[in-house]
């Protein structure tokens, strides 16, 4: 009878546990997050997009202003090397703000926060944000699955509009 | 001892269970999350901005392209108010795809294509989106919001005029 009350409990929390998800360390998620994007810039920067790969899991979406999805670590390298290289032949950088924050629960996390492009010169020249979602993988570590950004300043004027003068910024 | 065993395990299933949180049926909150997209689309293009504020949570923010990022109740109605009257003035319609999404414990994602059609059905703009939400009192809010176009922007002013937008009006 002891036996059967023991049985009877074990499988009871065994159940128990299977229909439940441990608690997630969002803060300690927030640190690795936070890390990891501060080592995704200087990479895209320099063009070492192997560096930035390795952050996204294997069916990852990049969702790039301009461009289509792109779905994989094959699609995803190539239009990171390509905007990458259209950066640098444009004398242009990418820089992170320090208004970013994340957050985890379950297997779910999110990391946004708003960029800047600047030129040689250290102007800024282009501004935006960024949402990226990111999972835990079956070996506890965490990827993106979907990143995207865009810009919040207005498109460049038509071709057809007269060029505004500097001071309308 | 038979009470002390009883005891000893309801204290270890009491304690497994407080470290722990329900899993969330991640299929059933993606498909709560499109049906939720498709009265986002219908209450912008009726320019019901109140509506799509309530789909929001206090502090959700929307990053759309090429304008600053809104954040909260009014920043967003404001926005939105704005955008969809733009667009019903520029007789065009917006429709929107959910592809794939999931949550997990507060959390959930869904991302999507969107498509801006004018009056005849052409479509003037495709692109996607990113949301997120969170789990406010059992009901999933929008935190984020984000979403560009796939068509690249005009060309600069600078650059000399290409043959085919001399006959392409300005983008509004």
């Amino acid at each position: 009878m002891n036996r059967m009350h023991a049985a009877a409990l074990a499988a009871a929390g065994l159940l128990a546990l299977a229909g439940c998800q441990k608690a997630t360390d969002s803060a300690a998620f927030e640190k690795q997050a936070k890390e990891d994007v501060r080592k995704w810039i200087p990479a895209f920067n320099a063009g070492d997009i192997d560096t930035n790969l390795a952050q996204y899991a294997a069916d990852a979406e990049v969702m790039a202003p301009g461009n289509p999805r792109a779905t994989g670590h094959d699609a995803i390298r190539a239009l990171l090397e390509k905007e990458s290289a259209g950066m640098k032949q444009a004398g242009v950088t990418l820089a992170l703000n320090d208004d970013d924050k994340a957050a985890a629960s379950g297997d779910l996390g999110y990391h946004s926060g708003s960029y800047v492009v600047k030129d040689a010169s250290g102007t800024v020249v282009e501004s935006g944000n960024y949402l990226a979602v990111m999972q835990r993988q079956s070996d506890g570590k965490w990827l993106m699955i979907r990143d995207t950004w865009n810009s919040d300043r207005p498109p460049p004027a038509p071709a057809e509009a007269p060029a505004a003068p500097a001071e309308s910024k | 001892m038979k009470w002390l065993n009883w005891a000893a395990l309801a204290a270890a299933g009491a304690l497994a269970l407080a470290g722990c949180a329900k899993k969330v049926d991640s299929a059933a909150v993606a498909e709560e999350m499109k049906s939720a997209t498709g009265e986002w689309a219908a209450a912008y293009n009726a320019g019901d901005a109140d509506k799509i504020a309530g789909f929001y949570a206090a502090d959700g923010m929307v990053m759309p392209p090429h304008a600053p990022a809104a954040q909260g109740a009014d920043a967003i109605r404001k926005f939105v108010a704005e955008d969809s009257a733009n667009a019903k003035k520029g007789g065009v319609t917006l429709a929107i795809e959910p592809t794939s999404g999931g949550a997990s414990g507060a959390f959930a994602w869904q991302v999507g294509t969107y498509k801006v059609t004018d009056g005849s059905g052409n479509a003037v703009d495709t692109g996607k989106f990113i949301e997120l939400r969170k789990n406010v009192d059992g009901k999933w809010m929008i935190t984020h919001d984000i979403w560009n176009s796939d068509q690249p922007p005009p060309a600069p002013a600078e650059a000399p005029a290409a043959d085919a937008a001399a006959t392409t009006p300005p983008s509004s």
